[in-house]
């Protein structure tokens, strides 16, 4: 959805900011300063990356919403929201285990109660989704001709970034800074089922599912009996897959 | 159809673009508009397209039954190449025509009509596209790029083409055959408002040139020779 909705390859959520509010309030909990339960916890972070969604959107629109202005001030929001989580950690002194494997992305001690929050603000992200995938097409093709064929350009976009939004914010608030997989996924999409959005998406969220859990078994097992961040391990299979796609399309 | 202008101004503060322009275009026909840069072709296109909305005047647009087109239905009745469009990400030639028959309604209908598929195709043939539909537009040169989006607009199948200085990055040969092809357009029976600085071609080709200078339509008539000195 960021990818298409900015116009650019390299969307992904954790680098345009999306995850950015979700992390400060996590950073915030495990640094003691608010002490909440895991409904008001998912809620608070939820909430946190769509205001940082629609202060993105917000920022980039100026008589219309830009492509690259979203992308450039998305990166600046990430840059910003990582050194607050970073300052938070450091101030509270507690560059422990957890605070390692929330920067690097961990799922280690979560079980299934730890989801349940998470499933309302699931459901509507994935609801958002439908009505502007077909939309999220015309918009490779320019604002102007998106809007001559009906495909109101603005409405698409911020709708894409509510619902990656919420997603990035449940994605931060259960499994910490996990890398590279929204980068990546939906370019591996692309090779598979070709460029229609509706089928890239169909097929990248069970597809980054699957990156992850198998990152996740390969964390578990790799250095036995400790276990590394599931992000170092995405990253570091993301990251090569990435320079193989980049120079194999663009 | 037909396309009436009738006394449009258009400014930014402190400066005047368009001085109460007044200009019609009717399909099965091709007409040129003509001007050096700033002098309001892109203004007026960008008018007629509704990206700006005049500050006075009016623009409406006629059905060949007598009744007006209501703009609030959002209804397009013509088909738009912008200036300065950009290559579409990842896509081929024929995906990007594909675009075309989009229908952002239907949100879960994969699959285009045999209608559809058929209407690409001969688009893109007439476009002389055929042998190159499944590259992508990095493959492509500037002129085969331009002769994609006008396989775009045709694929739309809309009675008005509007486009505003696609001819750009075309070499002489090119041209011709872009001039060629508009003017048969016409011919069987589309309206194209073409933007463009090849006065020589617009004279050889179009039924009808517009010039604009200076906030006003100096000429507007049947192409003729004269033309160079009014620009």
């Amino acid at each position: 959805m960021i990818q298409l909705s900015t116009r650019n390859p390299l969307g992904d959520p954790q680098l345009f900011g999306l995850g950015g509010g979700a992390a400060v309030v996590q950073a915030l909990s495990m640094a003691g300063i608010i002490v909440v339960g895991p409904w008001v916890l998912v809620s608070l972070s939820i909430l946190a990356s769509i205001g940082c969604a629609f202060v993105i959107t917000f920022f980039s629109f100026k008589d219309y919403i830009s492509q690259s202005r979203l992308a450039l001030i998305g990166v600046s929001f990430s840059a910003i929201s990582v050194a607050i989580s970073m300052s938070i950690f450091a101030q509270a002194r507690i560059f422990s285990q957890q605070t390692i494997h929330f920067i690097g992305g961990s799922m280690s001690n979560r079980i299934l109660d730890n989801i349940v929050p998470t499933l309302p603000f699931l459901l509507v992200a994935i609801l958002l989704a439908p009505p502007i995938a077909a939309r999220l097409n015309l918009l490779s093709l320019g604002d102007r001709i998106a809007y001559n064929l009906g495909g109101r350009p603005g409405f698409t976009r911020i709708m894409a970034m509510s619902s990656a939004g919420i997603l990035a914010g449940i994605a931060v608030s259960m499994a910490g800074l996990i890398g590279f997989v929204g980068l990546v996924v939906p370019h591996i999409s692309r090779l598979l089922v070709g460029h229609d959005a509706r089928a890239v998406m169909l097929v990248s969220a069970p597809l980054g599912a699957l990156l992850v859990l198998y990152a996740d078994q390969i964390a578990r097992l790799a250095f036995m009996p400790s276990e590394i961040p599931v992000g170092m391990v995405t990253t570091l299979v993301g990251a090569p897959l990435m320079i193989f796609i980049a120079r194999r399309l663009i | 159809m037909r396309i009436e202008v009738r006394d449009v101004s258009f400014s930014y503060p402190n400066n005047l673009i368009l001085d109460s322009v007044s200009m019609t275009m009717e399909t099965k026909s091709l007409v040129c508009l003509i001007g050096s840069n700033g002098m309001g072709k892109t203004t007026l296109i960008d008018l007629i397209s509704e990206k700006i909305q005049p500050s006075s005047g009016n623009i409406s647009i006629q059905r060949d039954n007598g009744s007006y087109v209501d703009k609030d239905i959002g209804e397009n009745l013509f088909a738009l190449i912008p200036q300065g469009i950009a290559d579409p990400m990842y896509l081929t030639v024929r995906e990007t025509v594909s675009m075309a028959r989009f229908d952002p309604a239907r949100i879960w209908k994969m699959r285009l009509s045999d209608y559809d598929e058929k209407l690409i195709s001969q688009s893109i043939e007439l476009c002389g596209m055929s042998d190159k539909q499944d590259r992508t537009f990095l493959e492509l040169s500037g002129g085969e790029k331009q002769r994609v989006w006008l396989a775009f607009c045709l694929a739309q199948d809309k009675e008005l083409l509007i486009l505003d200085e696609s001819l750009h990055a075309l070499d002489f040969s090119s041209r011709i055959f872009y001039f060629q092809l508009l003017s048969s357009l016409a011919e069987s029976g589309k309206g194209i408002l073409l933007s463009t600085h090849e006065l020589s071609l617009a004279e050889k080709f179009a039924d009808r040139i517009i010039v604009v200078k200076d906030t006003n339509i100096v000429y507007d008539g049947p192409p003729v020779n004269e033309l160079a000195s009014l620009i």
